[in-house]
């Protein structure tokens, strides 16, 4: 390539030569989309200067971990600290801007702990580095669904970024599926999404398909994700479920198909179909909550949330497929030492089942579901992994009630809700493309 | 900045050993410099990555023009710049509408000026409370389920909830006009408040009506605060993106709504294009602004 490649940091290294850098300084702190202005020498305070033994139990280390609520809360937090004897600091975002952050300010981390359909554009900014699978321990361990693509051999394997087709660092440092040693992105947590609907206002027969999004009887009652990456997919799947588009790879369009789907999208939401897009998860708890909206795309622990506040949402299982995700943690190229030991135990520690065992109680699955087995209790295990009524009263994280004695999980065992993937959150060839016309959507 | 530097000027200036002159120099220096720092290197930064070609997760530096170029040439971005404009026109008549009453009654009926003061400290504390959580309180008045849909309805007003009052330009424009009330009632106070009651009194002895003096004397004086007052409110809603973005729901839009989902996809190029537009764009109404403000005073 003849141009560097810069990202806005180094653009900003760049033109401090010709501003001064006091100048420099000034102009990035007065920048408002930056919430935490970046240290100023650019070094890791937290990185040991000499490269000395690691020791067995990692000491006087900081690990920062820059990511989303999904996964950094507050019982993982402290366990790992405990467990491991290391400082961690989690730096909770929503997706867009922890990706935002890990893509622009590389000093600012030392693990990015995210979901799959982030790992181009951060692999792309040249600020993370493989992960060496030699050092995480239970590799083997990991169900094949990350590493190959499917947990059953007669599942869908689903269209678009499904994290074994961007898992490997391929020799030329791209991602692709040929499995080699260094990893761009651990797999740790996962799931399936659909969209919920409000079971008084909406007929079950139509909420068996994606369809619904586009159904005139729900005019004006549709809520929507705000992100092109995700909120695109439903939409796609919705406009081919109800005749209006269709597409070879949804999960990677064309110009022609991005095209297609903008115009459909621009008309409906002149119509008024969509009532509001929300950006972060409680904007989508409140829009359902308040009756702004009685069906919505939304993630499983904001359709528990709702529930437990008394409003009967139940989560679809659309007969067309879930949009599925892959969330895990990729690797600072900066860390080394000491700091890039604590990064291996810290994700060894993940593996082990403990914090997998945490965020089930959110309804989120676990790469190894055998180690999440031995540390969730059998009523737990048997609700949120295999689809059985609760024996009891089950509670999340945070010890709040979230699915009541007798209760089922909506769509079933992980084996049947992961076997029906249409497509995967993905970010797509055309991804700015898209984007552009994504802006011209909302703003139409 | 300044309170750091000002008590190494003063003593300064009292040694004489500085001449007049040089200590303006360097009280203005600072300005200039706060100026300079915050103002024309941002802005420079911006219109040089502006012509900067996007890639995945940031920027080559390779001129281009196309970011303009797919801007300017989609019809999309168009009618935001254009919602935008009338949004932000809008909400200046309105607060001038609104505000200006407000002012004229603090400043000319109030007789005793304790309690004046003590009324314009009230209607400034709405804002004592932080921009968004202003912006966020609308959500629950003006929602389907909102205080004001429920009030209609047991009335017997509407038999459906009306669902234009919120997620629409019409709710983004009412908040707007709301939460920039302030920036057109102070100016106008204060200019209205520096007219000599004794120049009213001599219109009044002279025969004027209420309305002519409204008209020959209130207006025309009052102008340089309306105008200031108008360019706030003006600019202010130009860039407004938090509140369309809460309040409109998606369902309204802005250039500064644009701004921002450029800058969260990353595409920072694009993002700086939009904001080189939307900066000239602002610039050319408050020139406009002011050029009617100073024909005013020929007058």
């Amino acid at each position: 390539m003849r141009h560097q490649k810069l990202s806005r940091r180094s653009f900003l290294r760049w033109s401090a030569g010709v501003l001064g850098a006091s100048l420099l300084a000034a102009c990035v702190g007065s920048e408002a989309s930056e919430p935490t202005p970046p240290s100023g020498g650019g070094t890791q305070p937290t990185t040991a200067p000499g490269g000395t033994q690691a020791p067995a139990v990692i000491t006087g280390v900081t690990l920062r971990v820059v990511g989303t609520g999904v996964t950094l809360i507050e019982p993982i937090r402290q366990q790992a600290e405990k467990d491991l004897g290391i400082k961690l600091e989690y730096d909770v975002k929503d997706g867009p801007s922890a990706q935002q952050k890990a893509a622009t300010q590389p000093q600012s981390w030392d693990l990015y702990d995210q979901w799959f359909n982030s790992v181009k554009i951060v692999w792309a900014s040249g600020n993370a580095t493989g992960i060496d699978i030699n050092r995480i321990k239970d590799w083997d361990k990991i169900s094949p669904l990350p590493k190959e693509g499917k947990l059953t051999p007669n599942a869908k394997e689903g269209d678009g970024d499904a994290p074994y087709r961007i898992l490997y660092v391929q020799p030329d440092n791209t991602l692709g599926s040929n499995p080699t040693e260094r990893i761009s992105m651990l797999p740790l947590t996962f799931n399936v999404d659909s969209f919920g609907y409000h079971s008084e206002m909406v007929d079950k027969e139509d909420a068996t398909s994606w369809a619904i999004l586009f159904n005139p009887k729900y005019k004006g009652k549709i809520g929507l994700y705000s992100d092109p990456s995700t909120g695109l997919m439903d939409l796609a799947l919705g406009a081919q479920a109800a005749g209006l588009a269709t597409f070879k790879n949804i999960g990677n369009m064309t110009r022609d198909e991005i095209d297609t789907i903008m115009r459909i999208l621009i008309e409906k939401k002149k119509e008024g179909q969509f009532r509001a897009f929300w950006n972060s998860f409680d904007e989508s708890v409140n829009l359902m909550a308040s009756g702004e909206v009685v069906v919505e795309s939304m993630w499983s622990p904001a359709v528990t949330a709702l529930q437990v506040r008394g409003v009967p949402v139940v989560y679809a299982s659309p007969k067309e497929g879930y949009r599925g995700w892959y969330g895990g943690m990729m690797l600072n190229k900066n860390a080394s030492g000491k700091t890039l030991d604590a990064c291996y135990e810290y994700l060894n520690w993940w593996l082990n089942g403990w914090a997998g065992a945490v965020v089930a109680r959110q309804g989120y699955y676990f790469s190894i579901p055998e180690n999440v087995k031995a540390h969730l209790p059998q009523a737990d295990w048997d609700y949120w992994y295999e689809g059985k009524p609760a024996a009891e009263d089950l509670k999340d994280p945070f010890g709040e009630i979230v699915a009541k004695k007798g209760s089922v999980r909506d769509g079933g065992s992980l084996e049947t809700r992961v076997s029906n993937i249409a497509v995967w959150n993905s970010v797509m060839d055309e991804h700015q493309y898209l984007v552009t016309k994504w802006n011209e959507f909302l703003a139409s | 900045m300044s309170s750091y530097s000002l008590p190494e000027a003063v003593p300064a200036a009292s040694s004489r050993r500085l001449s007049g002159n040089a200590v303006w120099a360097l009280l203005l220096s600072l300005p200039l410099l706060w100026l300079l720092v915050f103002l024309i290197v941002p802005v420079l930064v911006v219109l040089i990555v502006s012509f900067f070609q996007p890639t995945l997760s940031g920027f080559e530096r390779a001129f281009t023009l196309d970011n303009y170029r797919a801007l300017l040439s989609s019809g999309p971005f168009f009618s935001t710049l254009l919602n935008t404009l009338l949004s932000a026109l809008i909400t200046t008549v309105v607060t001038f509408l609104v505000g200006f009453w407000v002012a004229y009654y603090l400043a000319l009926v109030v007789p005793n000026l304790r309690t004046r003061f003590a009324l314009f400290i009230i209607a400034l504390a709405p804002f004592f409370t932080s921009f968004l959580i202003r912006a966020v309180a609308w959500i629950p008045m003006m929602g389907r389920e909102g205080v004001l849909n429920s009030a209609l309805l047991s009335l017997g007003i509407t038999s459906q909830p009306l669902d234009f009052l919120l997620f629409s330009n019409f709710a983004v424009r009412v908040a707007m006009a709301q939460l920039y009330l302030l920036f057109m009632i102070s100016p106008i106070f204060f200019s209205l408040s520096t007219i000599e009651p004794a120049v009213l009194e001599a219109a009044r002895d002279m025969g004027a009506r209420w309305w002519s003096i409204l008209w020959e004397i209130l207006l025309p004086l009052a102008r340089p605060g309306i105008v200031i007052g108008a360019v706030f409110v003006f600019v202010l809603s130009m860039g407004d993106f938090a509140t369309v973005r809460l309040i409109g729901g998606g369902a309204s839009t802005s250039v500064g709504l644009s701004i921002q989902n450029f800058v969260t996809y990353m595409q920072f190029p694009q993002a700086a294009a939009a904001a080189s537009i939307l900066v000239l764009v602002t610039v050319l109404g408050v020139v406009l602004l002011l050029r009617w403000g100073a024909i005013g005073e020929e007058l």
